[in-house]
Parts: structure tokens; C-alpha cells; sequence
């Protein structure tokens, strides 16, 4: 890191620095790490009469001023400088560099006649670390002990005595807050002036090498720590810490996970279940009435128009606008355990389960954003360095449950277990995981048998109380996406599935005006549905709404809004509703196992692919052949787990 | 020499230490120590830190619907630090 080439800076003992004491009065200079109170002691000591420039010919900030030693008989006066900040003089920013400069690639003459180090008790490892340095280029250091009140409420005793024999300089114990100590320093600073300087450190026959030099100062640190300080016989934690021990164990870690989880999903469906029905009341009620009653007031009452707002419109994007407050909270919830702090836990946990199936911690990044939206997070596989963690980690992203799945798990669970939809939306998302886990082990094994390994430490924030503002400007940032989904993409193929449950193949039927079971929709689902008769959802309304669900997932429920309104359009208001036309179908298709039919569905939902968003990600990202595979891979998982869940359910049941 | 505070550090990260936590654990140094330890580590290049971001990252939230329509990104809250081993030439 020295770099013998650096410019000459100004002599420190010139007035090409700024008028300093008098001329031949000697330099100290105050150097310590940022925080450790070095300018509080500099204004203490020299009562807050500092200059502060650029120090010539640098844009570093330097304070000086004069400071009289009130302990030496004639007052000693001494041209006090207030160097930046350095945590070591290993440099990294220029304020370290210049540091660096003056105090060890000057010639003797130019760097200060002593240096005072500023150093924390409370953190001495990382303060010593400079001392330690300064010291192999001199003996004329003294230093300055601060924050002694904060380690002593961490139970941290220093014995000054016994460091400054570890370290072979004065230790002086400073409160510049309360001035106390500063005669002590005034009057330690002054004997070491009056002395020979001490012999710089050597650090003996360490061999040249980065590593091994760090370490000797390392060890040297270490052996000053045990010799003079006193620790409790537990390291007092904080209360970060200590909930840090717990939330990222190996085993306790992944429950409280996957705990919290269930709280959050038990909050959202609870809370979100009136708010929801009262919406669906609204759009199934006034505003079709409303709608119905405009539309006829100018003469397009029974048109096809009329059929494309009530039925497609309505029922398409009205039903998915009720689950608003379901995202909501989600959203809020979510919001409130990433400012928190939480998250970066979580993602302790994710990246412990990414390391057991052979991927790279950093894995751990799209799998979590693909719980939002697998889009950004097959993305964010570009964090990887190595393509093959990339195309297996952009394969695995499908698996994570994003958040348009959500609506249909709702949906789905309210219906079909009315007394245990959180749990059921839960097991989801655990089974979501399962998948991933299951899929890069089996993919692990078989494509990616010499997959390397890299290493990752995560340093966790303190946790922190969360910000109303921030939790709001977050939540109503991600409604906002799943709005404008709603009004884009949404409305698009509400229309495109108005227009194909208005196109007659069977029956005497006229466009616009044919039963849904005879039209260009039915006939094409109803294609497919030997293909999912094993699966006990083999009926064309759920095979289309499926099929629909390619281009986006919250399009499953208003292509099957669509499909019930048309079978039932003259009363929208009847009992039963969209929740009950589906159990019906499932009741039927499934042979009298609806249940182990509906889990099958949620199953092949999850598992197979997302959007049209996410295979197009997915091109651009890994290439065309790796997302053929990919597709074909997931509706294989997909068919194969659903067949299983089903048949097992049907002989369980 | 036996290996010191600095290397026995750089040995946990290695051999896959997750955490600041599973440092103490492996070498059993104190919590100020292991972080003293892993700053000097960056300084030296031997790890190297980057922010990680638990949300979605700035690019390609074009249909997102987790997407901040502020920022791009829909990460929020204290910022997580992620810190590798740097691949040196032997």
C-alpha cells in the first residue's frame, strides 16, 4: 500500500500550513478513526480556537491551532494539528492518505515532532490497529484514552498502567467533555517532548508479505487487549446481537422464518377477508347495476358492448381489484419487516438453505426478490460470476412464489377451506420452497455435477424501528405496480378471452351472443383437459384459466370471473358467486374428491410458469435453449407433482 | 508463528462462516476484534464489500409489480453488507 512516488505535502513545521504557534514550537498532530471523540479533545484542549483549511496543495481539511501546556513552567506552547479521520494508514480516501503522508513518507523533518493517537476504549481493537502502525515508524506517540464510560456500561475495564507497557507510550485516560485528563495529556505530551524518543516497533523477522505483517499487528493488539483489560467472562452483547444468536441459527433460525411467515399471511387473509367481500359486493352490485343502467340509458343495453364491460371488464378486472387490500397489507407487512431489519436475517436463512443444494450464497439475492415478482429477480442472477450458478439459479426463480399467485391462493383457499385459509396460503409458500430445495438438488445431480463454491459473510445491520413514511412510500410503490398491472396487461387479455368466449364453434350460436361452452375458449381448453384428467382438475374452465395464466397469473381469476359471468350473466347478484361456480367444477372433474383436486391445482399453479414476462426475462438472461428447457422442465413438475398430490389425496380421503 | 487474529478470521470466512456470529464461534475472538479483522480484510483486498439489496435490484422491474415507481427498486430498510473473498492469483 505505501507509495514511495506520493507528492511532498507541506512541511508541517512550515507556515506554509497556516500561521501556527511560534515559529520552532513543536508539532503534534491528533490522529484517531472517525467517532472516537479526536475534535471534541482537540477543542478541549486548545479552547475551540481552531483554523480549518485545506491543508496547501491538498483538498484535505485539516483544524489548527495553539495549544499552551499548562503544566510546563513557561506554558509551552504547541502548534496543535487536527488530522482527518483514519481508521488506518493502510489509505483508501484521500484523507487517509494524507495521514498516511505526513506521518510516514515524509522525511523526519517534515512530520510532526509527536503524535497523540485518539483511541476508543470501548472498541481498543479497532483503534490500536493505528497505533500500531505509527508505532513502527516512531516512538514519539502518547495515547489519548477515550470513551471509557461507554466501556465501563460494557463492563470493560482498562488498566492504563499495564497498556502503556504493552504498547511502550504513555496512556493518558481523557473525558473532553468534561475536560478531564487534559493535564494529564498536557503533562505526558510535554515529558515525551523533553525525552528521547522512544525505539520504533519492529515487528521481528514476520516475513514480507501483506498477510503476515497485518497479522503480527493483529497479534501484538491482541496480546495488549488480554494483558490490560478486564472483560466480563461473557462478551456483553447487544440487544441486536443477542436476537441476531436466535433468529439466525441453523435450525431455530429457519422456524422463527418461517413463523413470521405465517403471521404475515394469517394477518393478510384475516384482516383482508371483509375488506375484500365488501369490494366484491361493490363491483358485483352498484357498479354493475350502475354500468348496466348507463349503457341502456344510451341505447347499448344487450349489445355486445354491454356483454364486454359487464362480463369482461367488470367481472375480469373488478374481481382481481378486490384482492387491493389483500396486497396491501401483504405489502405492508413485508415493507414493515424489511425496515425493520428482519429481511437481512431472512436472507441468512435463505442463503444457509441456497449453500445446502450446492449454490453460492449470493444465490440467496433473486430467490428472495422472486417472492415479489420472478421478473426482476431472474435479473438479479447477474450478481452471480459464475453462468452456470446463473442458469441454475434463473431456473430455480419460476419455483419462488411470486406475488400475482398470491390472489389465486386466496381465492382458492377462502373457497375450499374457509377455517384455515392463512395456513393453507402459508403451506404454499413453504411448498414453494420445497420445490426450489427439491429441483436444485435433483438439477445439482444430474446437469451440474463439479458446481464450485464461493464464500459469503454477511454483515447484518442493527435492526431499527421502522419509518411510517418509508413503510408507505414502499407499500403504495408496490401497489402501484400491481395496479397498473391490473389496468395493462389485465385488461388486455380480459378482452382477448371476451373475444374468444365470443366466437361460436359449436352450437347456432352469433358472435357475441353464444353460450361460453360452445366458443373458440371452451373448445380450445376443453382440447387440453385429457392431459389434466389425472390431475382431478381436467375441466375446460380451470384448463383455460390455467392456460390463460401464462401470460400473467392474476389472469386465472378474470378469465374465470369471465367464464362464470357469461354462464350466468342475468343475475349477478344470485348467491353462490365465483368461489362456488369453481367448487362445483372441481366437485365434478375431480370424481367427489374436490379437495385433493383443488390441492392439485394450487400445486400446478405454483409450479409451472409464472408469465410471459418471466420467459422472456429468462431468453434474454440464459438464451433460448436453457429457457425451452426451463419451460419444459417446470409443466413437467408441475403435471407430475399435481398427478401425485391427487391421486394420493383421492386414496387418503 | 501460529496464526493470528487476522488469519484465523480469514480461515472462517473460508471455511464458510456465514455470520459475524459464526466467527466467534469458529475462532472464538471477541465481536470487536472479528470486526476489526474483516475491515482490514476489505482494506487489503482480501474481501471485498458490496450492499445487498433484499429487494429488487434497480434493473428490469419493467412488470413488476414490487417495483418502487420512485427509485426502481423495491428494497427498503437497513442495508446489508455482503462481503466475499477476492480470487487471487497464486
Amino acid at each position: 500500500m505505501t507509495d514511495t512516488s506520493a507528492p511532498r505535502l507541506a512541511s508541517c513545521h512550515s507556515d506554509a500550513a497556516g500561521p501556527l504557534a511560534a515559529k520552532g514550537a513543536p508539532v503534534v498532530a491528533v490522529v484517531g478513526a472517525p467517532n472516537v471523540g479526536k475534535s471534541t479533545l482537540f477543542n478541549s484542549l486548545t479552547g475551540a480556537r481552531r483554523q480549518v483549511g485545506n491543508w496547501p496543495g491538498t483538498t484535505v481539511e485539516v483544524g489548527r491551532a495553539q495549544w499552551t501546556l499548562p503544566t510546563v513552567a513557561d506554558g509551552l506552547r504547541i502548534a496543535l494539528l487536527d488530522l482527518p479521520g483514519a481508521y488506518s494508514l493502510d489509505a483508501l480516501s484521500p484523507d487517509e492518505e494524507f495521514t498516511r503522508s505526513l506521518l510516514m513518507t515524509e522525511s523526519i523533518a517534515d512530520r510532526p515532532d509527536l503524535v497523540v493517537v485518539v483511541v476508543d476504549a470501548s472498541r481498543l481493537a479497532r483503534s490500536l490497529y493505528l497505533v500500531a502502525q505509527i508505532r513502527e515508524s516512531t516512538g514519539r506517540v502518547v495515547v489519548a484514552l477515550t470513551m471509557s464510560d461507554v466501556a465501563a456500561r460494557r463492563n470493560i475495564e482498562v488498566d492504563t498502567e499495564e497498556l502503556r507497557q504493552q504498547l511502550g507510550v504513555p496512556v493518558v485516560r481523557v473525558d473532553a467533555r468534561h475536560g478531564v485528563g487534559d493535564a494529564d495529556l498536557a503533562r505526558a505530551v510535554a515529558e515525551s517532548l523533553d525525552s528521547p524518543a522512544a525505539p520504533p516497533r519492529g515487528q521481528g523477522d514476520v516475513a514480507d508479505d501483506e498477510l503476515a505483517r497485518a497479522d503480527e499487528r493483529f497479534v501484538w493488539i491482541q496480546r495488549a487487549i488480554d494483558a490490560a483489560t478486564v472483560t466480563p467472562e461473557h462478551e456483553k452483547r447487544t440487544w441486536s446481537d443477542r436476537i441476531d444468536r436466535w433468529v439466525t441459527a441453523a435450525w431455530v433460525g429457519p422456524a422463527i422464518f418461517l413463523g413470521v411467515m405465517w403471521v404475515v399471511f394469517q394477518l393478510t387473509t384475516t384482516v383482508a377477508a371483509p375488506l375484500q367481500d365488501g369490494l366484491d359486493a361493490l363491483f358485483s352490485g352498484p357498479v354493475s347495476s350502475a354500468t348496466s343502467a348507463v349503457l341502456s340509458a344510451v341505447g347499448l343495453g344487450g349489445s355486445w358492448v354491454e356483454g364486454f364491460v359487464l362480463d369482461g371488464l367488470i367481472a375480469g378486472v373488478g374481481m382481481l381489484l378486490t384482492f387491493v387490500p389483500l396486497m396491501a397489507i401483504m405489502f405492508a407487512l413485508l415493507a414493515l419487516l424489511e425496515d425493520s431489519g428482519y429481511m437481512a436475517r431472512a436472507a441468512v436463512v435463505t442463503d444457509r438453505t441456497m449453500r445446502f443444494i450446492g449454490l453460492p450464497g449470493r444465490a440467496f439475492l433473486p430467490l428472495i426478490v422472486g417472492f415479489g415478482c420472478n421478473v426482476p429477480a431472474i435479473s438479479a442472477t447477474r450478481v452471480l460470476p459464475d453462468a452456470r450458478h446463473r442458469v441454475l439459479t434463473a431456473l430455480l426463480v419460476p419455483f419462488t412464489s411470486c406475488s400475482a399467485r398470491l390472489a389465486v391462493y386466496v381465492m382458492l383457499a377462502a373457497t375450499f377451506f374457509p377455517d384455515s385459509s392463512g395456513n393453507v396460503v402459508f403451506a404454499m409458500y413453504v411448498i414453494s420452497i420445497l420445490f426450489v430445495v427439491v429441483v436444485g438438488l435433483a438439477l445439482r445431480k444430474t446437469l451440474w455435477r463439479t458446481m464450485g463454491r464461493d464464500s459469503l459473510l454477511l454483515d447484518l445491520p442493527a435492526y431499527q424501528m421502522p419509518h411510517l413514511r418509508i413503510l408507505g412510500v414502499v407499500t403504495w410503490g408496490r401497489l402501484r405496480g400491481f395496479l397498473r398491472t391490473a389496468s395493462g396487461i389485465i385488461v388486455a387479455t380480459v378482452a382477448a378471452v371476451w373475444l374468444l368466449q365470443s366466437i361460436p364453434v359449436n352450437g347456432q350460436g352469433s358472435f357475441a351472443d353464444v353460450p361460453v361452452q360452445d366458443s373458440a375458449y371452451a373448445a380450445g381448453a376443453e382440447a387440453l383437459t385429457p392431459v389434466f384428467a389425472p390431475t382431478g382438475f381436467g375441466n375446460w374452465e380451470a384448463v383455460g384459466a390455467l392456460t390463460v395464466g401464462f401470460i400473467a397469473k392474476e389472469a386465472v381469476i378474470s378469465s374465470w370471473a369471465q367464464t362464470y359471468a357469461v354462464e350466468e350473466p342475468t343475475d349477478p347478484n344470485a348467491p353462490g358467486g365465483l368461489g362456488e361456480a369453481v367448487q362445483t367444477d372441481f366437485e365434478q372433474s375431480s370424481g367427489g374428491y374436490p379437495t385433493a383436486a383443488v390441492w392439485a391445482f394450487l400445486i400446478f399453479l405454483l409450479a409451472y410458469t409464472p408469465c410471459v414476462a418471466t420467459l422472456a426475462t429468462q431468453w434474454r438472461e440464459i438464451g433460448r435453449r436453457w429457457t425451452l428447457f426451463g419451460l419444459a422442465m417446470q409443466l413437467s413438475v408441475a403435471w407430475v407433482a399435481a398427478v401425485a398430490v391427487f391421486q394420493i389425496g383421492r386414496m387418503v380421503s | 508463528m501460529s496464526a493470528g487474529p487476522l488469519r484465523q478470521v480469514l480461515s472462517a470466512v473460508e471455511g464458510g462462516a456465514l455470520t459475524s456470529n459464526d466467527i466467534q464461534g469458529a475462532t472464538g475472538l471477541s465481536m470487536d476484534m472479528i470486526r476489526t479483522s474483516l475491515e482490514q480484510l476489505v482494506r487489503m483486498g482480501r474481501l471485498s464489500a458490496e450492499s445487498l439489496a433484499t429487494g429488487c435490484p434497480p434493473s428490469g422491474c419493467g412488470s413488476c409489480g414490487s417495483a418502487s415507481v420512485q427509485t426502481g427498486t423495491c428494497s427498503a430498510g437497513p442495508v446489508l453488507v455482503g462481503l466475499s473473498l477476492t480470487r487471487r492469483a497464486s
